[in-house]
């Protein structure tokens, strides 16, 4: 079935003028039907009076014929009958039932029997009538008269049709009057949907529907505007607030920026010039031993060797804060890394320096992350340089690298036997600068683990350890699998 | 080799010191010219006796940083002449900021090194240099193709 | 409704017929019906549909005499009793003209005939209904007069004397007469 033809989808006027159309039918045709059936009541009732009249006329006509029996003349008198054309039959009996005379050949319309009690009033297209003939209340004979009803059915046909006409034409008047009252109930409705749409295709909120009176559809247009005013308002709030907010990380990225910029001219400044004072300190301490040493006593020598020392950790500790700036800078790149040789190949430059190696190394093949290979060989070059040194003291070092993997990323776990730390300072683990072991007892810049927690976070990872005092540590990374993640 | 000398172009004091120093260590009667900036340098090269000083020249040591012209002007400068653009040239820098070493590249270092911050490694680096530069390498000078 | 009116009707009907039966059983058996039989029937209808103007109450009865021989025998003894207009019928004979005032409705009889212009006088001025079966009756002033056509009996009127008489004659009797003297 057709969409369109169902009611839901009729137009409000369509619905409407088809209501108001639907009533105003109902009550025509009710009003028709009324005036027909009362119509035909009175007729009949005409009829039948009109009959009598006639019944009774020659009832007092024929009275003396049949008193003398005169036939000729009865047939005289029932034959003036001729010219109502209705009257089909009329037949006149003597007071004993017997048939005088009758109108037309009784074989045409029967005259009744009367030996029988003949049925009297209306029938299916006929109205029979008897009338008693009687002079001073004696009862000479009977009239019969039977009247076709032709003229009653023509009478009522053109009566319907008259009433249909003039009905048709009523609801034809009704339903141009209908169409021009519509307006008034449907215009204000689709002047608020053609509004509603408007807004919704325009996204304007500006737009107000017309509001007409203060019956419910006033109201409701007035509703309506009170709603789109409310949504206006905090569009404008939104849209506001969303420039505000445009504008504040404008701010911040031009300060993030400048900020940046800063650290870059500081970090080179650091490289370059702070190496530089350093790098004559040590190259004079050096020169002194070299060229001057038979002028200097013990005292001297071993003076030259701290200041020598001293700077060679302030190097180290230079190397380390530009690691960690640049790793700070540099943009993140998302690409496969096999973590496993990555780990291997540390392992290999750690054992070619340091000069005993671990006991026992052990890294789980085939270990998949996805990142950037360089800053994460930074973070993890930090983390296995820690299980170096902290395992450092023990006879039997055991570093053990391992990973889990599942659909938001992979867990990699580094860990060692060596000293551990105390979780009371796990907090302070990851802040640059802080140490949880004194220099006589590990050596350290105070920026590995910094730089290791700077890496990760910048790949949307976490970075988190676990430690029992002299028992070993481990540390967890979790990479996820692509960067934008979280 | 003793013919040739070697010109070093380096700001800071401390490091023209230590530099000689390392030279002299390397090659005991190799002639250094030490110029303060990158303008001196230009003028040496470019100036009045400049082609006597560039018959002489066997490398150049470069600072990266210098005050008023940097290193990048200086190396750019002698790459565009064809008067010095045979010349070896070694950046030298103390930082290991990738983006100016590419540069430096790009316009047509022959080396770079780090100056480190223990001396006796430096002297080394500045040993297999000279050695490399003024001994191995033989570049074909401008001049002497003039001559013939 | 229409049943109920029907019902009614049916139940009328039931009843007239009731009524009528017992008269239309006399009638039926009468069937075949004497000369005089049918005379004294029509007799009887003329008082039916004649008016007397200046009528006398309705307690006195209607006399019928019938004069000279009377041919009727004792046909017109059922006649006594019954009514018309109201009034009832009593039959007498008298056997002369003299004797014969206070009659309202006079039968002549065949035997008058000589005497008949005197009879008619004081008949119309005493404001009788004559009535006779004597040929020409009505044109020689007589009211009402049988005659035979084959062997159906119908009568004349003289409009006429009927007025001298002081008597009005339904107009339906009047077209049932054979002829009108007007």
């Amino acid at each position: 079935m057709n969409d369109q033809l169902r009611w839901r989808y009729w137009p409000i006027r369509l619905k409407l003028l088809f209501l108001t159309m639907l009533v105003s039918t109902l009550g025509i045709a009710l009003v028709c039907v009324s005036l027909i059936v009362l119509e035909n009541r009175t007729y009949r009732n005409q009829m039948e009076s009109e009959l009598h009249v006639i019944a009774s006329i020659l009832a007092e006509q024929s009275a003396a014929a049949l008193l003398f029996e005169d036939r000729e003349q009865l047939r005289s008198i029932s034959s003036s009958l001729r010219q109502i054309e209705t009257i089909t039959q009329a037949c006149v009996f003597d007071a004993a039932g017997m048939l005088l005379t009758s109108l037309n050949e009784p074989d045409k319309v029967t005259c009744p029997d009367l030996s029988t009690a003949p049925v009297m009033g209306f029938e299916a297209n006929a109205y029979k009538l008897m009338v008693p003939v009687t002079l001073d209340q004696e009862v000479l004979g009977y009239i019969y008269l039977n009247s076709h009803l032709k003229v009653l059915r023509a009478h009522i046909q053109s009566f319907v049709m008259a009433a249909v006409g003039i009905g048709l034409l009523i609801q034809l008047l009704l339903l141009f009057v209908a169409y021009k009252l519509q307006r008034i109930v449907s215009h204000p409705i689709l002047a608020l949907s053609d509004t509603a749409e408007q807004i919704a295709i325009e996204h304007d909120y500006s737009i107000r529907a017309p509001v007409s009176g203060h019956d419910e559809l006033g109201r409701l247009s007035a509703t309506f505007n009170d709603m789109i005013s409310t949504i206006q308002l905090q569009n404008r709030r939104i849209l506001e607030s969303r420039d505000s907010l445009e504008r504040k990380v404008e701010e911040r990225t031009a300060q993030l920026s400048l900020a940046n910029r800063e650290l870059e001219a500081f970090s080179y400044s650091v490289s370059h010039d702070l190496r530089q004072p350093l790098r004559a300190i040590e190259g004079f301490s050096q020169a002194l031993e070299e060229d001057c040493e038979e002028n200097l006593n013990d005292l001297g020598k071993d003076y030259l060797r701290r200041v020598r020392a001293a700077s060679v950790r302030m190097s180290n500790l230079i190397d380390g804060l530009l690691v960690l700036s640049r790793v700070s800078r540099q943009t993140v790149e998302a690409e496969p890394v096999d973590l496993t040789s990555l780990l291997q190949e540390i392992c290999d430059e750690l054992c070619s320096i340091g000069d005993r190696p671990p006991t026992e190394i052990h890294i789980q093949p085939d270990m998949a992350v996805t990142g950037d290979s360089r800053m994460l060989r930074v973070a993890f070059q930090n983390l296995l340089e820690n299980a170096w040194k902290y395992s450092s003291k023990k006879d039997r070092r055991r570093i053990e690298v391992t990973s889990t993997s599942d659909s938001a990323g992979a867990v990699v776990k580094v860990q060692d036997n060596g000293a551990g730390f105390d979780m009371k300072y796990v907090e302070k683990l990851f802040v640059a600068f802080n140490r949880l072991h004194t220099p006589s007892e590990f050596g350290g810049t105070g920026i590995g683990l910094a730089t290791v927690y700077r890496v990760i976070r910048r790949h949307h990872g976490e970075v988190w350890a676990e430690s029992e005092l002299g028992k070993g540590a481990t540390f967890y990374v979790k990479l996820p699998h692509s960067a934008e993640q979280r | 080799m003793e013919g040739y000398s070697i010109l070093v172009v380096e700001d800071n004091p401390d490091d023209q010191v230590l530099t000689v120093r390392a030279l002299k260590n390397a090659s005991k009667n190799c002639q250094i010219v030490v110029l303060e900036d990158g303008q001196a340098a230009i003028d040496y090269l470019f100036g009045n006796g400049a082609d006597e000083a560039l018959n002489k020249l066997g490398v150049v040591l470069l600072d990266l940083k210098l005050p008023r012209v940097n290193g990048l002007e200086v190396l750019n400068k002698i790459r565009s002449s064809p008067r010095t653009n045979w010349l070896p040239v070694i950046m030298v820098t103390s930082s290991d900021e990738p983006g100016e070493l590419l540069e430096a590249y790009r316009l047509g270092a022959n080396s770079y090194i780090n100056k480190p911050i223990n001396l006796r490694e430096f002297t080394d680096q500045m040993n297999v240099l000279a050695r490399y530069w003024l001994q191995v390498n033989k570049v074909p000078r401008a001049g002497s193709v003039r001559k013939v | 409704m229409r049943t109920r009116i029907r019902r009614c009707l049916l139940n009328l009907w039931k009843g007239l017929l009731a009524i009528t039966l017992c008269v239309g059983l006399s009638q039926v058996q009468a069937s075949v019906r004497s000369e005089y039989e049918v005379k004294a029937a029509f007799l009887y209808n003329f008082t039916r549909f004649i008016n007397w103007n200046q009528p006398p109450s309705e307690d006195t009865p209607l006399t019928v005499c019938v004069l000279g021989d009377d041919p009727f025998e004792d046909l017109l003894d059922p006649l006594v009793g019954r009514k018309a207009h109201g009034r009832v019928l009593q039959l007498r004979t008298p056997s002369e003209q003299t004797e014969m005032s206070g009659c309202h409705v006079l039968f002549v009889s065949e035997s008058e005939r000589f005497n008949l212009r005197a009879i008619l006088e004081q008949a119309t001025r005493q404001g009788m209904l004559t009535i006779s079966d004597i040929p020409d009756f009505t044109r020689h002033g007589g009211i009402v007069g049988y005659v035979k056509q084959g062997n159906v009996i119908r009568f004349e009127i003289n409009l006429l004397a009927a007025g001298e008489a002081g008597l009005t004659i339904n107009s339906r009797l009047l077209e049932l007469a054979a002829k009108v003297i007007r």
